[in-house]
């Protein structure tokens, strides 16, 4: 039987909306297992996100728990979840959210940047950046690894994000609506992307609406307000 | 390592960032401009004002002065023998110049001096002109005119003792390129009569006067003068003796003089009011020498002033307090007999009552109107002579001082401000490296040190053209002036100096620095760690 590797229990969150609160999450139950593809489905507003980010540790529940490999992600100190966010945790977002100062190379450098200091760094910088353009080799992106990120089109886009998500090799993949907001070609691109990924052993946890993303993974669950309706 | 490398790229990028720069930038300049110009001033005053008077001064701040200064000059000299080096009257009048053969009349400040120590108690010898080129040829002793002769390869020559004293101005100070010779002026300084043949002198033989440069001459935009009076011309000092009560005892009385040198003591307020002449000559004039009474007796010589001159390695103020028991001790004796030892048995009290009985002219030994004059001297170190003076640019200077601190508050509001656009502007960004597993620590070191990196950057650009600028604040003023003359914002006759004041207080610029840094710094802190404490998810939502 393949290990749990993550698990969310009677996870709860809301948000105040003026003077009313908007639930969005109410007692959400879940568990990743090693090696999966989790697909997270469910209609606009359903709180697929909000989970999403509270998995990877992006945000807080106002109850529930989050458990990673026996540690409770939120009862750790702000400083270990950072680390945790940073060597445990790749997030791929629908709106790719690179930083547009940087270039290519240098926005999925950003990762190991954060976790290493200038010291280090400077004995280090030669392998990150074989690294980083082995990886941007994997997306198919080696030959445009200096350009800026305002230069490249939505899918390549998305691939850096991708890319960048797995420079500091994380256990966990997160994927936001990955093909969102690209359109069908880009998106099946993406999707297979992420499925070699999957085959070389990533574990990757992605919310989308779309039935035929869905559809691509091993197990899905759907969200209907907010709470998991369907878990197969 | 992302916080340097964020912060260089943020630098590098971020438009935002030079206008923030650029506050920083300016204010840094305008603060040590500012405060340069108004700590040179205080300098120049406290300077200058020392220059021309002398460590200690006594002064009742009469016209007519007050008596027994010779007597009280050797009683201190006798008293203080380790402290004092020296002590020169002076006397201070007024009177109305006018220049021999023309109409030029002008109301003059009459110094009267013993030039000698008078040089050596302050820094006058420094001022003057042709004593510079002419050492020892000054002297407000009789003269008469000295004129050139031409030789018969018609090269100027000078009187003898000018030709040797310019020979040894030459020998210590080498050729001098701004001495150009001109057919009105043989060395380039002065003007001579010159005559075919033979130098040397004519006219009758004429006390000496020394006028203040700004008295006669107009300041050229190059900060140079053009002497338009020849050196040795006549003049005509009008002044007006008193009575020792202070009336008027004659008619004025018109005393020809010749001039003989200028002095630049740099202070306006002197250099265009101050002619200089002999103290005996001009003591015996105002009546104030030993004059007889009606009764036959002799009244004593009188002085405006005595300046004390210290030796080196005394506190003023230590000397000066010593100066006054000893002027109390000889004016008590002189006043009602009082020796060393009845002075020492007197109390703090009983010496007040007497000094008080002295100043309302009740005295057993003293004439009524000698005992006033000598009851009101004054004994004050030349800070405290000229402390309305420097006390009004010491307020200045701490309002300037205050209106700045104004402006930085303004400057650090609007870096402030400045790092709040750019924290709101780069929101998704913080939730972006949050979500990349940035700490608290790392998205608020970020933005203090592109905090710092603007405070140094731009206070390091404020510091160096500050710098520049106000070394070349006289340069850059002429030039403007040439552009156009109601430019000119530094009018000598308003601020008492002829130039602005154009060093920078290397303590004053680093201090100057470090604020803008820590301003900065500081500007950058409340945005910095507003953005460290939002979780990553807020950030990325921000629109």
């Amino acid at each position: 039987m393949t290990k749990t590797f993550l698990q969310a229990r009677g996870i709860h969150k809301s948000y105040q909306m003026g003077k009313v609160p908007l639930h969005v999450l109410r007692g959400v139950d879940i568990e990743v297992r090693e090696g999966e593809i989790l697909a997270i489905t469910g209609a606009s507003g359903c709180g697929k996100s909000t989970l999403l980010h509270i998995l990877g540790a992006l945000d807080m529940p106002d109850k529930g728990s989050v458990v990673l490999e026996g540690r409770s992600v939120f009862a750790l100190k702000a400083g270990s979840r950072d680390r945790l966010r940073n060597r445990d945790v790749g997030f791929v977002f629908q709106f790719y959210h690179l930083l547009p100062e940087l270039n290519v190379l240098e926005n999925v450098l950003m990762p190991r940047m954060v976790g290493t200091s200038i010291l280090a760094w400077r004995s280090e910088k030669r392998r990150c950046r074989a690294e980083a353009e082995a990886i941007l080799e994997t997306v198919g992106l080696k030959d445009r690894m200096w350009h800026a990120s305002n230069e490249l089109s939505g899918g390549e886009r998305q691939r850096v994000a991708i890319a960048r998500a797995l420079i500091n090799k994380p256990r966990f993949l997160f994927a936001d609506e990955p093909t969102g907001n690209l359109d069908a070609k880009m998106g099946m691109e993406i999707l297979e992307v992420l499925r070699g990924l999957n085959k070389a052993g990533q574990t990757i946890v992605m919310v989308t609406h779309d039935p035929g993303i869905a559809e691509a993974a091993d197990r899905c669950v759907s969200l209907v307000d907010g709470r998991i309706e369907r878990n197969s | 390592m992302y916080k340097l490398f964020l912060t260089c790229r943020y630098l590098l990028r971020k438009k935002i960032a030079f206008f923030a720069i650029l506050s920083v930038w300016l204010c840094v300049a305008m603060v040590l401009i500012v405060f340069s110009v108004m700590d040179g001033f205080l300098e120049n005053i406290k300077q200058h004002s020392r220059g021309v008077l002398s460590d200690i001064v006594l002064d009742n701040e009469t016209l007519q002065g007050f008596p027994y200064y010779d007597e009280f000059r050797d009683h201190l000299m006798k008293a203080m023998p380790g402290t004092v080096e020296l002590v020169t009257p002076v006397i201070y009048n007024y009177g109305i110049l006018r220049v021999s053969d023309t109409n030029f009349t002008k109301p003059v400040r009459v110094v009267a001096v013993k030039l000698d120590d008078y040089c050596r108690i302050n820094d006058f010898y420094g001022s003057l002109y042709y004593e510079k080129y002419y050492p020892g040829t000054t002297s407000l002793g009789p003269g008469r005119l000295p004129y050139a002769g031409m030789t018969a390869d018609e090269k100027f020559v000078l009187p003898e003792d000018y030709e040797l004293a310019f020979r040894k101005y030459l020998a210590e100070h080498g050729p001098d390129a701004t001495l150009k010779p001109t057919t009105s002026s043989p060395h380039g300084v002065g003007r001579f009569e010159q005559l075919f043949g033979e130098p040397g002198y004519e006219g009758s033989e004429l006390p000496g006067v020394i006028i203040g440069t700004d008295l006669v001459y107009r300041r050229k935009p190059d900060g140079s003068y053009d002497r338009v009076l020849n050196r040795g011309c006549e003049m005509i000092l009008t002044i007006l003796p008193l009575t020792i009560r202070g009336g008027i005892g004659e008619d004025p009385i018109p005393v020809a003089l010749r001039h003989v040198d200028d002095s630049r003591t740099r202070v306006y307020e002197i250099d265009s009011m101050c002619v200089y002449t002999d103290f005996a000559e001009t003591q015996r004039l105002l009546s104030m020498g030993m004059v007889e009474r009606t009764d036959g007796t002799f009244a004593k010589p009188r002085t405006s002033q005595l300046l004390v001159r210290l030796k080196a390695g005394h506190d003023e103020n230590e000397a000066r307090a010593r100066v006054e028991d000893e002027w109390n001790r000889f004016a008590l004796q002189l006043a009602f007999g009082i020796d060393a030892k009845g002075y020492e048995a007197l109390s703090d009290q009983e010496r007040t009552g007497l000094l008080m009985h002295l100043r309302r002219g009740m005295a057993e030994k003293l004439e009524f109107e000698e005992a006033i004059l000598l009851g009101g001297v004054a004994v004050e170190t030349w800070q405290e002579r000229q402390r309305h003076f420097i006390d009004a640019v010491e307020k200045e200077k701490v309002l300037v001082t205050l209106l700045f601190v104004i402006i930085s508050v303004v400057a650090v509001v609007l870096i402030g401000v400045i790092f709040h656009m750019i924290v709101l502007q780069k929101t998704r960004d913080i939730g972006i490296i949050k979500s990349l597993g940035a700490t608290r620590e790392g998205v608020a070191g970020v933005f203090l040190m592109y905090g710092a990196a603007v405070g140094i950057i731009g206070g390091i650009l404020g510091v160096v053209s500050g710098m520049i600028f106000v070394s070349h604040i006289n340069e850059i003023q002429d030039m403007l002036a040439q552009l156009n003359p109601r430019l000119r914002v530094w009018s000598p006759d308003v601020y008492t100096f002829d130039r602005i004041p154009n060093e920078v207080d290397n303590l004053v610029a680093l201090v100057v620095f470090l604020m803008a840094v820590v301003t900065s710094t500081l500007g950058s802190l409340v945005p910095a760690l507003k953005a460290a404490l939002v979780w990553p998810v807020e950030a990325l939502r921000y629109e």
